[in-house]
């Protein structure tokens, strides 16, 4: 080994504090950026997960493929896996309450169906032969409703035709159930379908030989090639598919579906092929793209920052050394290959460190996470997912920058002539520029004041060093605290939020009545008896918004409103309840209509999508409307306008995507209004959701008792699952920034030990020199606060610029995080400062003069 | 009058066998007035008895009186405080705080009491130490020689009872040495100045009114 290498090694081992800290200023930038890309790529790997759990393994369905077409597709190279089904038939069976209903579909499945489809086994087994099935759970409540256990035998009467009634030409068959399902792919069994009291379910049970048709699953072995190969199978060319081809997968699906030409109709598993393709060419990927990109940039930019920091640092304070080092002869290409050796260095042990740290940490964060939440998660599984080019490029980057910061120091150290390296003895431009308010601020403060001001102003590169390192942390922390505000704003607007747990579907308006009753002595008090009576409105096109004839008239959307407008009464606690939250008065708008034609969607403005609230009519309080009762023999009926709103009293009424909008009416009115039974529901908000949904089930006997609430859970999960991830982004960037700012201080502190002791020699107390050294860190933290806030909010402000572009939403002024920021800031430079000042104060102030003097 | 004395001064480093007694059993006086030298070979203990006396280290055992005060019975603070008001250190290097211009330096110990600085004592100072044209300098914009005055101005603003001074000129050459010592005489001289001074130089230690001579941490 030459000797400057050995030297250089030995000067790291010697100053063994000054490489640690380097080291570690290094080890954390790198194991930022890895943690993140770490954190993007489990996040995405465990959301696809999640949709081939729920949604199915597969990227495309083929309907009613005959037999032997199947070994042609089965042949082709790109795909990966494929898998049968088969419709076996479909059956209505009636359970010992004649007027319930449940009508099966049958369907057979290859053992590969089994596992790749979206079906998870609740109890039991999965079915072995052809006698034997498993039940759905998922809209059916197995036990109660249909009394169907596990070991039972069921007679079923099949038929082949889909709209069967009772007069279907039939064939029986003998079923032993042998498991419970839940069907969680909605291409299988659509969520909750329930119509004239009759329920939907699906039955399982394995592929039979004896048919001409099988329903092909397909996997592909490379998503990107879905449009080609999916066009091969289909037997449609490059042109047609290409006219066919619609700006979304669905709109390509829907077009090929309509196609004669087409072999066969399919389905697209859209939500996995999507995410899958990397989510390409469907408009809300692409504005996360967009934004995970512009956050990997800011991540870069401040590691970039932070290494730099520690680097240049460690370069700074061996100025001394490399200016003896020249005055005995080396050369200023030696002292160059030195820093560059030191620099090799520090980055061969720093960056394994840090590489294995991020992932170790995401690693442990996933871990702990899923345990800790396993119970809101509902099946949600954490992949830890590391992503090799992620880590390439962090790697990569880390190189860079130690490369960039040690040529600056390279250079800075190979010019200093060698006595000016030794005699001056802290490497710091110092401009002797008067201090004009000097005066006032020792008046305030004192000479302790007094000096650290005059740091500020004349030992400028110090201060910026450590001002730009606070001021890049918090400014980037009250941008990304905004992205992170509306995209979980965003996110969880996509949920419904029902304000209702517990649902009841009776028969008719009298067991609703029955209904009420009993709630009302189980001591609910915030309930909702729903009738509906269905109706349009007569001229509505006439009264259209200028909103909704924009939609119309947009091609895209292809829509065409037929001015439906339905007829809610709630129950006189339930309308009582809401014409309080309006301020109405029961007397006035009794005999009145309520009107809710409120819609969320996108508006095209000056050429531009808006996703915003809007309405439907220009219909004003005072204005009457002419409507046809559909539900009551077409009866038209004249209805003035009492109000026009867009509240929704327990959110049962959806502001939705379809265009039908709602009135509300007095239960008075609407006993005028229906001469027999409509559709009824009583709504719940229960504090005990499941005790009352257990009760009314045992001991009542309603045609259908369900509690949303475990559904809305099962929503929250997923909606908790990726405001986790979001806010670990907060988390990191917090750290980055706490780390940065550490960082700095604590050398700066360490470089000036020499100069406090010689305050200290001089007669400075140590009470003295403590209010000193506070009145610094508030300089510091009031002049970066000066430059960061105003940096933060215009920060904030173009995040909300880029997010919202589509999204209706107001901006939101981010003094929460300017508050966390201003109190953080003060307690870590507090504490940093407070640390190194016990340091100092517990030091000989007579020994570090002379350590620091050789 | 006695404006320094030492009584069984002993200062040790380190622990069992590594343990180093620097400053051995020291006891002497030094009165109002008088210019001291103190010399001895390189590791014979000057700078650490030094410093004890200065009151910026403190002793393993013994006492050091100034002004009649025992120095090691006061607390941080009121040693701190003691220190800017009756002793002026100087250092081989010159040890200046790198922020603060020339003038803003050498008033340092009166600004920490809040004292206001006599224009007319500062300017005949700045004249005494040769810098009248460089007020507003900041230290590494200053030759060596000139830092050392800038040091000396320090150590003499607040008339302490004693000026201890560390080798002050063996990091200049022999004009610049020269100047500083001159500088010293006339100090002690002019405002009967109180000095204590370690140098090497056996030319400069004549100058002393006293020399006292130390090998192995003790007096000889
Ligand atoms: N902090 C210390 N730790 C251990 N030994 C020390 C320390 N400071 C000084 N010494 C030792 O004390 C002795 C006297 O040192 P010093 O007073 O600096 O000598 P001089 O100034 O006469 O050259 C030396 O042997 C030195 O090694
Ligand atoms: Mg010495």
């Amino acid at each position: 080994m030459k000797l400057l290498h050995k030297l250089t090694i030995k000067s790291l081992k010697l100053n063994k504090k000054r490489t640690i800290v380097t080291i570690i200023g290094i080890v954390l930038a790198t194991a930022l950026i890895t943690s993140i890309a770490t954190l993007v790529s489990s996040a995405y790997k465990s959301y696809c997960e999640y949709v081939r759990e729920t949604d199915g393994n597969y990227h495309v369905k083929f309907n009613d493929v005959p037999t032997e077409e199947i070994k042609n597709i089965e042949n082709k190279d790109s795909i990966e896996n494929l898998f049968l089904t088969q419709k076996i038939g479909y059956s209505i069976y009636s359970k010992d309450n004649e007027q319930a209903n449940i009508y099966f579909q049958i369907l057979g499945f290859s053992e590969n169906a089994m596992q790749e489809l979206g079906i998870k086994l609740v109890e039991g087994r999965m079915p072995e032969s052809e006698n034997e099935i498993v039940i759905s759970q998922n809209n059916l409540d197995i036990k109660e409703n249909a009394n169907f256990e596990i070991g039972k035998e069921v007679e079923l009467n099949i038929t082949n035709e889909e709209e069967a009634d009772n007069n279907s030409e039939t064939t029986t068959k003998n079923y032993k159930i042998v498991g419970i399902i839940d069907v969680t792919d909605e291409n299988i069994e659509k969520d909750y379908m329930e119509e004239n009291n009759i329920t939907y379910s699906t039955i399982i049970t394995t592929l039979s030989e004896n048919t001409e048709t099988y329903d092909v699953y397909v996997r592909y072995k490379n998503v990107i090639n879905f449009i080609e190969e999916t066009a091969d199978i289909l037997g449609v060319s490059q042109e047609e598919f290409n006219q066919l081809q619609g700006k979304t997968l669905e709109e390509t699906s829907e077009n090929l579906f309509f196609n004669k030409s087409n072999k066969y109709t399919y389905t697209i598993n859209s939500l996995l092929t999507i995410m899958e393709s990397g989510g390409f060419g469907y408009s809300v990927f692409f504005m996360i793209y967009a934004i995970a990109t512009i956050v990997m940039i800011v991540i870069i930019i401040s590691s970039v920052f932070c290494i730099r920091n520690s680097f240049s640092i460690s370069i700074t304070e061996k100025i001394k050394e490399y200016g003896m080092l020249s005055s005995i002869g080396a050369t200023k290409k030696q002292i160059r290959q030195m820093v560059f050796y030191e620099a090799f260095i520090l980055g061969i042990i720093a960056i394994p460190i840090g590489i294995l740290l991020g992932t170790g940490l995401i690693y442990l964060f996933l871990k702990i996470g899923e345990n800790l939440l396993s119970e809101y998660l509902y099946g949600i599984k954490f992949i830890f997912s590391i992503n090799i080019w992620m880590i390439i490029l962090s790697v990569v980057l880390s190189i860079i920058t130690i490369y960039f910061s040690a040529s600056k120091s390279a250079k800075k150290a190979s010019q200093i002539s060698p006595i000016e390296a030794i005699r001056n003895n802290e490497n710091i431009d110092i401009t002797n520029k008067t201090v004009k308010s000097s005066k006032i601020i020792k008046r305030m403060f004192g000479v302790g004041g007094d000096i650290a001001y005059k740091n500020l102003k004349r030992n400028k590169k110090r201060y910026r060093t450590t001002v730009i390192s606070i001021v890049v942390s918090v400014s980037i922390f009250i941008g990304m605290s905004s992205f992170v505000n509306y995209v979980s704003k965003i996110q969880n607007s996509y949920y419904n939020d029902y304000q209702y747990n517990v649902l009841i579907r009776p028969s008719n308006y009298e067991e609703a009545k029955k209904a009420e009753d009993i709630i009302r002595r189980l001591g609910e008090k915030r309930y909702i008896v729903e009738r509906v009576a269905y109706a349009y409105c007569i001229n509505g096109e006439e009264h259209y918004s200028k909103d909704l004839k924009d939609i119309i008239n947009d091609k895209e959307f292809n829509i065409n409103p037929d001015s439906s407008i339905d007829i809610y009464s709630l129950g006189n606690e339930g309308y009582n309840d809401f014409i309080k939250e309006l301020g109405l008065k029961y007397e006035d708008v009794k005999d009145k209509a309520i009107l809710i034609d409120y819609k969320t969607g996108f508006v095209t403005l000056d050429g531009n999508e808006h996703y915003k609230l809007y309405r439907m009519y220009d219909y004003e309080e005072g204005d009457t409307l002419e409507i046809i009762n559909v539900t009551q023999n077409d009866e038209t009926l004249n209805i003035e306008i009492a109000e026009v709103t867009d509240k929704r009293l327990m959110n049962i009424v959806e502001y939705g995507d379809n265009f039908t909008s709602y009135i509300i009416v007095s239960d008075e009115m609407m006993d005028n209004l229906l001469y027999r039974d409509a559709r009824c529901a009583v709504y719940i908000n229960s504090d005990n959701d499941r005790e009352l949904e257990e009760k009314l089930k045992n001991d009542y006997d309603f045609a259908y008792v369900g509690n949303i609430a475990e559904t809305e859970r099962e929503e929250k999960a997923k909606s908790l699952t990726i405001t986790i991830f979001l806010y670990s982004f907060i988390v990191i960037f917090a750290l980055i920034g706490i780390t940065n700012i550490f960082n700095t201080i604590t050398t700066s502190m360490e470089l000036r030990q020499r100069e406090f002791a010689n305050l200290k020699a001089i007669g400075m107390t140590n009470k003295e020199f403590n209010h000193m050294i506070a009145l610094e860190s508030l300089f510091y933290i009031l002049k970066s606060l000066v430059i960061s806030i105003p940096i933060g909010i215009i920060l904030s402000y173009i995040v909300y610029q880029v997010i919202c572009t589509n999204i209706e939403m107001n901006y939101i002024f981010p003094i929460k995080e300017i508050l966390i920021v201003i109190i953080i800031l003060c307690i870590l430079i507090g504490g940093i400062m407070k640390y190194s000042l016990n340091k100092t104060n517990k030091q000989n102030i007579i020994e570090t003069i002379r350590k620091e003097n050789i | 009058m006695e404006i320094v004395k030492v009584e069984n001064l002993v200062k040790k480093y380190g622990k069992d066998e590594n343990e180093v007694i620097a400053v051995n059993n020291v006891s002497f006086t030094v009165e109002k007035g008088e210019f001291v030298a103190i010399v001895g070979s390189s590791g014979s203990g000057k700078s650490t008895l030094l410093h004890l006396i200065g009151g910026v280290d403190r002793p393993t055992s013994g006492k050091v009186f100034i002004n009649g005060k025992d120095i090691y019975s006061l607390k941080d603070d009121e040693l701190a405080i003691f220190r800017r008001r009756e002793v002026g250190l100087i250092y081989q290097f010159y040890n200046l705080i790198p922020i603060l211009n020339v003038v803003e330096n050498i008033t340092l110990p009166l600004e920490l009491d809040k004292i206001q600085i006599e224009k007319d004592k500062l300017d005949e100072l700045l004249k005494v130490l040769g810098l009248e044209n460089r007020k507003d300098h900041l230290p590494n914009q200053l030759s060596g020689g000139q830092q050392q005055r800038v040091a000396i101005g320090r150590s003499l603003i607040c008339n302490p009872s004693v000026i201890l001074a560390d080798e002050p000129t063996g990091n200049l050459d022999s004009n610049a040495s020269e100047e500083i010592i001159k500088l010293l005489k006339e100090s002690n001289k002019k405002y009967n100045q109180t000095i204590i001074m370690i140098t090497h130089n056996l030319e400069i230690a004549k100058m002393a009114d006293r020399i006292i001579k130390i090998e192995d941490g003790k007096i000889v």
